[in-house]
């Protein structure tokens, strides 16, 4: 479902990327990007194996537990797989409207 | 008598201890020479080809075949 | 392609995602007739088994390790990668890949399968768990599957005996003319376009068999809630890892005792039915009194692993993982060092060698190095030990205190081995991202079979141990110490003018600072072998140790209790936290590594920290007893 006002968009999006997506709450995945902080290769290597797992656009992901202090890492609910991420991984996958 | 006896299992405990304690590479080197040495008589033919060729491979792979404690690690356990 | 079938044994190859099944599986087609080894060049263990064919050849079936993906991040992907494509020395592609995919979690299964089946090679889907999906409501259509997919599908139930009747006929070799999936044999990365396509062919290959994501597992959402909980789920670990301490000591007990006494007995028995003489002695204080001693441990062991397995096999291992990731990244280890520190709870090599799976060297290299401290299971039977000897039976609140002191020395271990990986990361500067992405995998009762057949295992192995290596240096050890004899009109006890007595009374200068006298220095050096040969070194010195040669009644450990001081008890425990001298620990480091430095550094600080707690430990206990 799309808009055409940006704003309106991610004003009801949850979350920009997963790391964010509070837990209990649903989201579709859009994509995977580079995440900052990490080299080339890793970041590309990291996209890939997160799409092998099930982190592809259109499908729905829930947080079901965060670590404390700072959500690293969390465990997300993924095409029927329950996997546990580091902040940095979850970053990657960007959230977008269902 | 019992002097042999004692004799006789004390030997037995020193040579297998050198056994299980030597370096895994000279441990194949002898049990390929045993083989070679074998290969030229005919006794133990059956043994020879039965359980020491078995010996033999799985010594001749790197790693912990050979010991004792070897286990599955828990990643690749049955589930 | 008859001809070649009947002329060499045919092989099979089980793929699959971790945590489909697939080893249950594994099982089943092989039975007991399997085999442990190692592929060349590398420690991924390489599990084959055999099975007969209804027509009496033999078939060879090969249990892959799992993979998410046949484009590897790690050593064991890429070992099923290099299988399946026939890159590895010495084996062609496999004859036949059966691909492992669990109903439950079809959609990640199935996108290995796809790429599997790009390779061209025979191929076959089992697919496991129907009876789980169908519980939670997940139904899959086989008929379109096997259409769609242009492969037999097979349903299995692995863990149901008779569950994989259906593969077992679909595999059998006469069949397999119908089976060729038709692609190409080579195999590069996917590109992006590819990936793209793959996931579309997924898409809607999921769509025409009508799956539809199972509705969220109720109970175990509510388990992760508490177990995965950053507080709760702390202290239930905790409390776990206690639980299992207290278990050790208290439900051994009879057990214990009864081997105790039968041991006794045992020596009785046979000191009177033998004339007097070195046989006598040989077998009475030798193998009875010395390796007797250790065999006693057997039900402590078995408790112990009981444990470790029914956790492993309940899937609460990766939480665990999960929980610890943040401790241990904050000392500098990468998450996937967890599997590999968890093996060496039973012995240091195969968690050394698990350490492969650590993409990073740093990562890898401290990993390796602080393995030895996780309280490997030859270390049971000294704490057992010493415990039993030296601390009451009490209670402190609900809590047993031998158990408790156990649990602390445990936990000694592992909190030294997360300080010397800290003081390593101190030296070794920042520390990069490393990936974690660890499945947890759903919650299930332990499978009684699994657990019996894996206790069992280590029955073996203990026993194995004790009647080898164990008993030989025993016997070898009784005969350092009972010649020379002691000349004419000695006094004191024969054993202090033998080989080992003298030996003994050497070392004794090293190690008198720190509270231990000859017995237990001597003890110490056929421990390099097996640490466990301690406590059978000990029991034998002490047999011998008698006056003038008389029979020693009573067993080891009111003798310790008695003539020991709970200083050098507590300095002994607290060298054994450490324990540097096992020998074929720091030979398989020197593999690992390549080189002597690691080996030599590790027994080198391994020593110094030993050396230094025990210090401590004496000096403080002295001054406070």
């Amino acid at each position: 479902m799309k808009t055409p006002d940006s704003a309106a968009t991610s004003a009801r999006l949850p979350a920009a990327t997963l790391a964010e997506l509070p837990d209990g709450r649903e989201g579709v995945v859009a994509g995977l990007t580079q995440v900052a902080g990490l080299d080339g290769d890793q970041a590309s290597a990291l996209i890939t194996r997160l799409r092998d797992l099930g982190f592809v656009a259109g499908a729905q992901c829930k947080v079901v537990a965060r670590m404390w202090p700072g959500g690293d890492p969390i465990a997300v609910r993924v095409g029927g797989s329950t996997f546990a991420l580091r902040r940095a991984e979850a970053l990657a996958v960007q959230l977008g409207a269902s | 008598m019992q002097q042999l006896i004692v004799i006789l299992l004390v030997a037995i405990a020193a040579a297998f201890s050198v056994w299980k304690l030597m370096p895994a590479r000279r441990r194949l080197q002898a049990m390929l020479a045993l083989d070679a040495w074998l290969a030229h008589r005919d006794f133990l033919q059956g043994w020879r080809t039965r359980v020491l060729a078995r010996r033999i491979q799985s010594a001749a792979g790197p790693g912990c075949a050979g010991c004792a404690a070897n286990t599955v690690p828990p990643h690749q356990r049955p589930r | 392609m008859d001809a070649a079938v009947a002329t060499r044994s045919v092989r099979i190859a089980l793929v699959g995602v971790p945590n489909c099944g697939k080893t249950a599986l594994f099982n089943r087609l092989t039975g007991s007739r399997q085999k442990v080894a190692n592929y060349p060049g590398v420690t991924v263990e390489r599990r084959e088994g055999e099975r007969r064919a209804a027509d009496g050849s033999e078939m060879r079936v090969l249990d892959l390790p799992g993979t998410y993906s046949l484009n590897p991040t790690t050593l064991d992907e890429a070992i099923t990668r290099d299988v399946l494509l026939g890159r590895v020395a010495g084996e062609s592609s496999p004859d036949l890949v059966v691909c492992v995919v669990d109903s439950v979690h079809l959609p990640i299964g199935l996108r290995l399968a796809l790429e599997v089946k790009r390779l061209g090679l025979p191929m076959v889907l089992a697919l496991n768990r129907m009876d789980v999906a169908k519980k939670r409501g997940v139904h899959i259509d086989l008929a379109v599957l096997a259409k769609e997919l242009g492969v037999a599908v097979l349903p299995t139930i692995a863990v149901k005996s008779g569950g994989a009747d259906a593969l077992i006929e679909a595999i059998e070799p006469r069949q397999w003319h119908s089976l060729r999936t038709g692609g190409t044999a080579a195999w590069s990365a996917p590109s992006a376009e590819q990936a793209e396509q793959t996931q579309n062919d997924l898409r809607g290959l999921l769509q025409s068999v009508g799956y539809r994501a199972p509705p969220d597992n109720r109970l175990g959402e509510r388990l992760d809630g508490l177990l995965m909980h950053p507080i709760w789920g702390m202290l239930v670990l905790a409390g776990v890892m206690f639980l299992m301490f207290q278990a050790v000591f208290s439900w051994a007990e009879a057990p214990m005792d009864l081997i105790d006494r039968g041991m006794a007995a045992l020596g009785a028995w046979v000191g009177g039915a033998l004339p007097q003489g070195p046989l006598n002695s040989l077998l009475v204080d030798g193998v009875i009194a010395g390796a007797g001693g250790v065999l006693v441990f057997l039900p402590q062991i078995i408790i112990l692993f009981f444990f470790i397995l029914a956790l492993e096999d309940s899937g609460y291992l990766p939480r665990a993982a999960y929980l610890l990731d943040r401790l241990m990244g904050g000392v500098g280890l990468s998450g996937r060092a967890f599997i590999p520190l968890l093996s060496s709870f039973a012995c240091a090599i195969p968690g050394i060698m698990a350490a492969r799976t650590i993409p990073s060297w740093r990562d890898r290299l401290t990993t390796i190095m602080i393995a030895p401290l996780m309280t490997c299971s030859a270390r049971l039977p000294v704490y057992a030990l010493l415990i039993a000897a030296f601390i009451p039976d009490h209670s402190v609140g609900p809590f047993n205190l031998q158990g408790l002191v156990m649990f602390a020395l445990y936990a000694a271990g592992v909190l030294s081995a997360l300080l010397v990986a800290w003081v390593t990361k101190l030296f070794a500067g920042a520390r990069r991202y490393s990936p974690l992405m660890l499945e947890l995998p759903d919650y299930q009762w332990p499978n009684a079979s699994n657990l019996l057949l894996g206790l069992w295992e280590r029955v073996k192995i203990f026993l194995s141990r004790v009647g080898g290596i164990i008993l030989a240096l025993t016997i070898i050890l009784w005969f350092l110490s009972s010649y020379p004899a002691p000349p004419e009109g000695a006094s004191g006890a024969p054993i202090q003018y033998s080989f080992a007595g003298r030996l003994g009374a050497a070392l004794e200068y090293v190690f008198a600072p720190i509270g231990f006298n000859w017995q237990i220095s001597i003890a110490l050096v056929p421990g390099l072998a097996a640490r466990e040969v301690a406590v059978s070194a000990l029991g034998t010195v002490y047999a011998l140790s008698a006056p003038g040669g008389d029979d020693v009644s009573g067993q080891l450990e009111p003798l310790i209790a008695h003539t020991w001081s709970l200083a050098t008890a507590c300095s002994l425990l607290a060298w054994y936290v450490f324990a540097p001298q096992c020998l074929s620990t720091l030979a398989v480091v020197k593999r690992e590594t390549n080189s002597w430095r690691y080996p030599l550094i590790m027994a080198g600080y391994l020593f110094a920290l030993a050396y230094l707690a025990s210090f401590v430990t004496f000096r403080v206990v002295s001054g406070w007893t």
